[in-house]
């Protein structure tokens, strides 16, 4: 499958403070990658980065050839990248039915597919933005990046605030879009067994550097790696 | 005497021509690990709003310690032992873990009127702050802005404060959304841990943790009380599943 993503010695932060370190991975068309690592260890810095909301201090970014790295984040999003971020920041101040309108991009993903996805927000679609639950709020960020189109989805944290019947079903949408629609995702979620399942590839970061990088299946069975990589087995007792 | 701490009878709260609570009434006993689950937009962060004053309920009554507090307003329920935290973070940005510890804990010891007085003063206060921040494993970031913070920590803040209030009734709203894997049963041991005679009330979709964590539950549809029971009853509800919990494994 053609290569869809490239970063290539990334080192980003915040201000003058550097929290990502020559971080290097690619993502071909219809890939998932699952983005692991304990608490604070640059999982959402390196999604925000992607996504441009971060300064960057060295390395580049390239999607389906485009220079990410020069981009503001208005334009990465036109190039193709969905981002949902992990507090949501849906507007709060426009109903369920503009937040999708506001940002649609043309492509297979209207507000009506997402409504398909996600029937409550159909039930909500009215509704102002302040006036969702958490959970609906997460559906409709999840929502908002769909209609985008986008050619790249990230997602910190998808499945929080979600219920379980809910988990199930956008955990089988995602892989059903990667599968068949050829949308590649990054994904940073905090049950790493359930995301684990369906991505191709799994990276696992901590303070700022990749630490792990190989296929999601093979540390999926790994339990032992896996606890190790994201400090479980040492836990104080 | 009556056994239960906290109570609800007849709640409704209505929003235009939506009907977000609809009728619920609830027994919260003393030493309670209760658990409030249903699917989103269920209404579960408005009963919670209803029981600790944030809103106001159409209809109905609640009572604390057998004092009715359906009128009293959020800080006098938190002075009576109910408590919360909230399922997004409501921090105070520019202040630190420490700042922020300090505040609530002078507060609920009586020294919040001496604000002339440096909070590092009092012995009390200081052992307070240090003994949380230990236990939430804050220690190391104390002095970062709450801003700076990692998700999880800042979701661990938001559980300390809770409990610098010494609650007699908590009510947790999502309490580890945010919360790495390996962090999330340390947490909840935490407030499991709790004096027994302190009652606990939880939102959670963790499903794991909610059965470890709840002796008893209730289920909430569409603003109303479907079915009330212990984990074992819910888990077999098949009304339940088909709403709420599915048939397959949702958090690994």
């Amino acid at each position: 499958m053609a290569e869809l993503l490239r970063v290539e010695s990334l080192s980003a932060g915040y201000g003058e403070a550097v929290i990502l370190h020559e971080v290097n991975l690619s993502l071909s068309q219809g890939e998932t990658l699952a983005l692991l690592g304990r608490n604070g260890t640059g999982k959402t810095t390196l999604m925000n980065t992607i996504a441009g909301a971060t300064r960057q201090h060295a390395g580049r970014i390239h999607l389906n050839g485009v220079a990410l790295h020069t981009l503001p984040s208005h334009a990465r999003a036109a190039a193709g990248v969905g981002w949902v971020p992990q507090e949501r920041d849906i507007f709060k101040s426009l109903t369920v039915l503009e937040n999708l309108t506001a940002v649609a991009r043309p492509g297979a993903w209207t507000p009506a597919r997402v409504f398909d996805l996600f029937p409550r927000l159909a039930e909500r679609q009215t509704n102002m933005g302040n006036q969702l639950s958490g959970g609906e709020q997460q559906m409709l960020a999840v929502g908002r990046a769909l209609v985008l189109n986008p050619k790249l989805l990230l997602l910190d944290e998808p499945l929080e605030g979600l219920a379980p019947i809910i988990v199930q079903e956008l955990l089988r949408a995602i892989a059903r879009l990667t599968r068949e629609e050829g949308l590649s995702a990054i994904i940073v979620e905090q049950h790493p067994q359930a995301i684990l399942a369906i991505s191709h590839q799994a990276v696992v970061l901590d303070q700022g550097r990749v630490i792990h990088q190989g296929r999601a299946s093979e540390l999926q069975s790994q339990t032992g790696l896996l606890d190790q990589l994201l400090g479980l087995t040492h836990k104080k007792a | 005497m009556s056994d239960t701490v906290l109570s609800c009878e007849d709640l409704v709260k209505r929003f235009g021509g939506i009907t977000a609570t609809d009728h619920v009434s609830l027994r919260i006993p003393r030493g309670a690990r209760h658990a409030l689950i249903g699917p989103n937009g269920a209404g579960k962060t408005t009963l919670i709003n209803l029981l600790t004053g944030v809103l106001a309920p159409t209809q109905g009554r609640i009572q604390l310690l057998g004092e009715d507090i359906s009128h009293l307003p959020p800080h006098q329920r938190v002075h009576r032992g109910l408590v919360r935290t909230f399922q997004i973070n409501q921090l105070f940005e520019g202040l630190t873990p420490l700042q922020t510890l300090a505040m609530t804990v002078s507060q609920h010891l009586g020294q919040g009127g001496q604000w002339w007085q440096a909070l590092g003063k009092s012995d009390a206060v200081i052992q307070r702050c240090e003994q949380l921040l230990a236990q939430f494993h804050l220690t190391e970031v104390m002095n970062q802005a709450n801003h700076e913070l990692a998700y999880g920590k800042r979701r661990l803040l938001e559980m300390a404060i809770a409990l610098a209030c010494e609650p007699r009734v908590l009510l947790l709203d999502e309490p580890v959304a945010g919360v790495p894997a390996g962090e999330r049963e340390e947490l909840l041991q935490t407030v499991a841990a709790l004096p027994a005679d302190v009652s606990v009330v939880l939102i959670e979709h963790d499903m794991d943790l909610v059965f470890k964590f709840a002796h008893s539950m209730t289920v909430l549809v569409q603003g109303a009380v479907l079915t009330e029971g212990t984990p074992e009853d819910i888990a077999a509800d098949p009304r339940v599943r088909e709403v709420y919990l599915g048939h397959g494994d949702s958090h690994g």
